[in-house]
Formats: C-alpha cells, sequence, structure tokens
C-alpha cells in the first residue's frame, strides 16, 4: 500500500530523516515509534505530503507520491488526521464531521455520506451525543476522537495517525487505540501510526519500525520488539539494570 | 517440498528487495552506532551510514574477514550488551584465537525458522524421523539443524557425531528417515553398514541434509546409491549464523538463500569487485536480520556464484551453486577446518623435524584419513626405533591440539620434501 525508499528530508538545514525505508501492506498496522526529535513527524508529513523530501521515493498505492500536495492524496485516498486542536473550533461536532467528506466527488450521493456519518457515530457514541456542540467546547480526549471520527468521512484507503495518544488519560488512549484497531478491522483501513507511547502502539500494531536520530534502527512484528531487550530498557521501562560490558 | 514460509520464500522480487533493502539500513545503522569495529571502519573508508540508500550501495561498505573476528576476540564485535546474549559458539580451531559467535533469544528465533525452511525444502517434514549427525558443542551445525527440525516438529535425535556402529543401530532402531550429516559421514556411514551386514534396503531413511564441507556431485550419487536416500546439500558458516543460509529443494537446482534474513553477493577475491549474477567468485554475506553479531559484508572465502530467477519448485528466492572450492588454501578434513599454515605452525616449533611437510587426504574404507609427510632433521639421529615412535606420537598429540584432528604421521628421510612445490603441499586423493 505505502513504501518508502531512502527517504532524506531536511527540516531547515537539519537532516531530520536520513534515509529511511518503509512499508505498509494493505490492511496493515504499522507503527513508528522512537523517543522525541526521531524524526517520527517529519516522517509522517513528508508521507502526507506537508513536507517535501530532498531524496528517495514515496509510492502509494502503485504511484510515485513523493513531492504531490496533501490534496492531491486525499484524493488519492490517503489521508492524515489531524491533531484535535487543530479543529474548526467554532464549528459543530457535525460540521466538522462533514468537513472530512468534502474532499469526495459529488457522484457520491448524499445517502452514502449520510449513512458514513451514521457508521462513525456508531463508532464514537459520544459524537453522535454531542453532534451540535461545537468543536472548542469538547475535552480533548472527545476532541480526539471527532479528529479521528472525521477521517473515515473522506474513505481513505490508508490512514496516517500522529501522536494519537498526546496529552490524552491513559484510559482514553486505550480507547483510541481500540478504535483504530476496529477501523482497522472493519473498514480494511491501511494505518501507519507514529507514536512516542511505545507499549500503547506496539499493543495494536502488527509491525513497527523504530526510528531514531532519523534513522530507522529495527524494524519487526510488535510481539518480536515488545520482547527485545533493548526496547525494553529504552521505552517501556522493564528490568534497567547496569548493562555488563 | 513444501515451502515452508510461503510469504517470504516465494515473495515479489520487489517486496524482497524493498524488505532488503529496510533491513539492511537498519542493520548498518546499529553495527555502526554499537559496534566501534565498523564504526571506525565506516570513519576511515569516509562513509557513513545514510550513504547506503540502495542495495548496490552496500559495495561502499567494508569488508569483514575472520581475521577480524579473530581481532575481536572474543566479544568486541557484539552489538549487545552481554547479558542480552543467550547463547555463544565458537570455532573448532585452537590456534591462536578461535572466532566467538554470539546470538540473542530473536536470534536463536530466527536461526530456527531458516534451518526449518532449509529441511522443509529437502523434503522433511513433522511426521520425520531426523537424526541430527552433526557435532553439538561449540560447532553450529548440531544445534542449528535441530532447532529447526523441531520446530518442523519433527522427531529429532541429537546423536552427535562419531560412534558410528551406534549410529546405525539407532538408525535402525529408532527408524530414522532423515540423516543430517558432513558428506564424509555419510559414505563412512555406509561403509560401516556394509561391515555390520546392515542393508540400506532395510531402513527407513529416505532423506540426507549435508552441510559443512564440499560434496562432490560423484560423492552425491555414491551417498544416494548406497544408503537409498535423497541426498541434498546445504549452506552454512559459522561466524555468519550456522547451518541455515541456504539450502537445496527437491529439483537440486541450486541452494535456495534465506534472502529475507542472508543478503549474498559474490566479488572477485583479487580486485573486490562485486561480479555479476552468474559469475563465480567469493561468497559475501551480509546479514540482515542478527542482532547479536551483525556481519557486515562477510567473507567467506567459498566460492560460488548467483542463481535468479524463480524456481520450478515456486520459491523466488536467489540461489547460489553449491560449494566446491575456496579461494583459500584451508580443506576440510572429516568436518574440521585445517589450514596448511597452522601445521606449519607446528613443525616450526618441533626441533627434530624441518617444516617440509606434505598433506594426503584419502578415503580408506569410506573413512577420511589426513597423513601428514614430515621431512626429519639432519640432526636427528634414528638410532632407537622408539625415539622415532615417540617423534610421531608428539607430532600427532600437538596436531591433534590445535586442528581437533589426529593425522596418521610419515616420516621422511632429510632433504627429500624441502622442494615440494606449494601446488603439491596438500594432496586431495578424494575426488572432490
Amino acid at each position: 500500500m505505502l513504501k518508502l525508499q531512502s527517504v532524506i528530508t531536511y527540516y531547515g538545514r537539519i537532516m531530520a530523516l536520513r534515509g529511511i525505508s518503509l512499508h505498509v501492506d494493505p490492511g496493515e498496522i504499522v507503527a513508528v515509534v522512537g523517543p522525541n526529535g526521531a524524526g517520527k513527524t517529519t516522517a509522517l508529513n513528508t508521507i502526507s505530503g506537508v513536507l517535501a523530501p530532498k531524496s528517495g521515493r514515496i509510492v502509494f498505492d502503485g504511484s510515485e507520491v513523493a513531492g504531490k500536495s496533501t490534496d492531491n492524496l486525499v484524493d488519492m485516498g490517503l489521508v492524515q488526521v489531524t491533531e484535535g486542536r487543530q479543529l474548526s473550533a467554532d464549528m459543530s461536532v457535525y460540521g466538522n464531521l462533514m468537513l472530512g467528506a468534502y474532499r469526495r466527488s459529488a457522484a457520491d450521493k448524499k445517502s452514502i455520506v449520510r449513512s458514513d456519518l451514521q457508521r462513525v457515530f456508531a463508532m464514537f457514541p459520544i459524537l453522535e451525543d454531542r453532534r451540535t456542540q461545537s468543536a472548542g467546547t469538547l475535552s480533548g480526549g472527545e476532541q480526539q476522537m471527532l479528529a479521528l471520527g472525521r477521517a473515515p468521512m473522506a474513505r481513505p484507503k490508508m490512514l496516517l495517525l500522529d501522536e494519537p495518544s498526546m496529552g490524552l488519560a491513559p484510559l482514553v488512549v486505550k480507547e483510541m487505540f481500540k478504535i483504530i484497531a476496529g477501523l482497522c478491522k472493519q473498514e480494511g483501513t491501511t494505518v501507519l501510526v507514529v507514536e512516542q507511547n511505545v507499549k500503547a502502539a506496539l499493543a495494536v500494531a502488527k509491525r513497527a519500525y523504530v526510528l531514531e536520530t532519523g534513522r530507522v534502527v529495527m524494524e519487526g512484528t510488535a510481539s518480536e520488539l515488545s520482547k527485545n531487550p533493548e526496547i525494553q530498557r529504552a521505552y517501556l521501562g522493564k528490568g534497567y539494570k547496569q548493562m555488563v560490558e | 517440498m513444501p515451502i515452508w514460509n510461503r510469504k517470504y520464500e516465494t515473495m515479489e522480487r520487489s517486496e524482497m528487495e524493498q524488505l532488503q533493502l529496510e533491513l539492511l539500513q537498519a542493520t548498518v545503522n546499529r553495527a555502526y552506532r554499537n559496534v566501534p569495529f565498523y564504526h571506525k571502519k565506516f570513519e576511515r573508508l569516509s562513509v557513513a551510514p545514510e550513504d547506503v540508500l540502495s542495495l548496490s550501495d552496500i559495495q561502499k561498505l567494508p569488508f569483514t574477514t575472520k581475521d577480524d573476528l579473530r581481532d575481536g576476540y572474543p566479544y568486541e564485535m557484539f552489538a549487545v550488551p552481554l547479558r542480552e546474549i543467550v547463547r555463544i559458539h565458537s570455532s573448532s580451531s585452537a590456534t591462536a584465537k578461535p572466532i566467538v559467535v554470539g546470538y540473542t533469544r530473536n536470534d536463536l528465533k530466527h536461526w530456527a525458522e531458516q534451518t526449518a525452511r532449509v529441511l522443509s525444502a529437502a523434503g522433511v517434514a513433522k511426521d520425520d524421523v531426523v537424526q541430527i549427525a552433526f557435532d553439538y558443542g561449540l560447532y553450529t551445525g548440531g544445534f542449528g539443524m535441530h532447532y529447526g527440525a523441531e520446530r518442523l516438529g519433527a522427531s529429532v535425535i541429537p546423536v552427535s557425531s562419531g560412534n558410528t556402529e551406534r549410529q546405525v543401530q539407532i538408525m535402525q532402531d529408532f527408524r530414522s528417515t532423515t540423516l543430517v550429516s558432513t558428506p564424509g559421514f555419510a559414505l563412512y556411514l555406509a561403509e560401516v553398514m556394509s561391515k555390520l551386514g546392515v542393508s540400506a534396503a532395510g531402513l527407513w531413511l529416505r532423506v540426507g541434509l549435508f552441510g559443512g564441507e564440499p560434496m562432490a556431485d560423484k560423492t552425491r550419487s555414491e551417498i544416494e546409491s548406497k544408503l537409498n536416500i535423497v541426498a541434498t546439500d546445504n549452506y552454512g558458516i559459522s561466524a555468519v549464523m550456522g547451518p541455515g543460509i541456504a539450502g537445496e529443494c527437491e529439483l537440486r537446482d541450486g541452494l535456495h538463500v534465506n534472502e529475507d534474513h542472508f543478503f549474498v553477493e559474490v566479488i572477485d577475491p583479487d580486485t573486490l569487485q562485486t561480479l555479476n549474477d552468474g559469475e563465480e567468485g567469493e561468497l559475501v554475506i551480509t546479514t540482515l536480520t542478527k542482532e547479536g553479531l551483525p556481519m557486515l559484508r562477510y567473507r567467506t572465502r567459498d566460492v560460488t556464484r548467483i542463481i535468479r530467477g524463480k524456481c520450478k519448485c515456486g520459491r523466488t528466492t536467489a540461489r547460489i551453486a553449491p560449494v566446491r572450492r575456496r579461494t583459500d588454501d584451508m580443506f576440510i578434513v572429516r568436518g574440521v577446518n585445517i589450514y596448511p599454515g597452522e601445521i606449519e605452525a607446528i613443525l616450526h616449533d618441533i626441533e627434530q623435524v624441518k617444516p617440509h611437510y606434505q598433506i594426503i587426504i584419502a578415503r580408506e574404507a569410506g573413512l577420511e584419513q589426513m597423513t601428514l609427510k614430515v621431512e626429519l632433521s639432519g640432526d636427528f639421529i634414528a638410532d632407537q626405533m622408539h625415539r622415532l615412535v615417540e617423534l610421531e606420537e608428539l607430532i600427532k598429540h600437538r596436531v591433534h591440539a590445535v586442528v581437533g584432528l589426529t593425522p596418521q604421521i610419515k616420516l621422511v628421510e632429510p632433504k627429500t620434501l624441502q622442494s615440494i612445490d606449494s601446488a603439491q603441499r596438500v594432496l586431495d586423493n578424494r575426488e572432490i
């Protein structure tokens, strides 16, 4: 579904991505994890067209997309879920959700969009309760749900998620990831999630890449990586002891 | 036979190359970060991990040799702290420094997967009874194949090497269907069977996986007719992993490489340039998933060529031709790697003889024998028989201590071997 080959991206004068390669197969949830400043968000922004790579290939659904605009990519089915605080705060929950469908062609009948809306409400009952409320009045967790709920309205083939757990209470994080797993399972949506909360990400993802200082240093299945001593020590806070060397 | 891991063994070329690129970059990044040896080598060559942007960029990277591993004795080349290493193996050589290899828990898991594929390709399945006659111990052969056979769910007999008569007994009584050993041992086993009056037709044995030393076509057909089995070749090297790197399928048209774990190149050993597919040269292997001891461009000294294209068995992985010779003067007797230089060094230290020698390898009654002809020193007075016998014993003992194999000794008159040229230094009469 998505393939990156040796992508190099500069952030100002800093080489933020030092040639990263990764792939996401159709229907997979893949996580990119790593510490702050490793280049995770840069990677996501490069894929979604917010940043242009200096070199390397990005192939989505069979076509070369490096350097394409975000709108272009949304039309192709590659949708980045915005952070909760980037919603239209003055607009109602309903309005925000309908905004998610705005790029869809006129051929899509209103009735289909309406049934999509019903599916979103089924996944996020809280959004139906708050449908007339303006987005700005929602709690942080609810805003994040709205941002996530807006994504399926664009009927994406693939979702890009940037730190969905950021600023959320642990219980809400759990709920969020459950919904992401459901999206993947029920809708067949492919997901690439960038996450600092390694434990939560590995619990939901099938595979993961570990990014450090703009480089991929490890890749593997989520279960393999969660058992890896280095990952446990660095990210999961387990069994930290003085290293014997 | 059955493809153990369809996803990786029949992967589309473009997908495999994507996976290899990802794994290569991650391996290079970890080796650069965690192994000072590689960090220094990269700096000396002025290459950085981010210079590897395609698979062919691997040619920019430094080679690793057996000497590098020796210099790093024992743990210098490890990429993880020792407490993450769950297994340590070592080369048989007792000379200066042996090479030491370490595996993490994940490495062992991958090893089992790799050898399971090799066994499965040869036709072994869960109903088989697998007799593993490779040495268990510091050598990687026994354990490596053991894990794979267990992963398949086969019944594994870890009989290890030696004690051939007992092996025949076990083969009969335990109904072994699969033999895992060196080709040399298989021939010897056949010889012992005929001595004991055991007919191959009465055995359950149907397939053999042979490795650890070259298997000539003639040896293969001899094993097949004498043991009444299908003989397959497989390739491994301890510095890289052990067995599990590549193995033949039932079509025996090259050894399928586990390409999602190992990246193979063939180079010209003199110019060190990478050769095209199909050209014969030295096999160079880079590990793609190994955590404990990643190897970048390890020079195996084994001569082969790379065969591309889908095999009729359905596998799409690259294949290597069976290894028949090496680029150095190492030779293998009964699965033991021997360098003439080691023998020469031993003789240098014994004053009654000159370091002029000749090694003759032959197969006697199925068993490989190494005979060492040694020139007596001119000052040595062989006035008494027991002094000659003592000297022979001394050489035998020293050679065994260093190479792990006892040769037969033939002492010869002074000045009879001194003019021997290097091409005649090792006479191999085994018809490999």
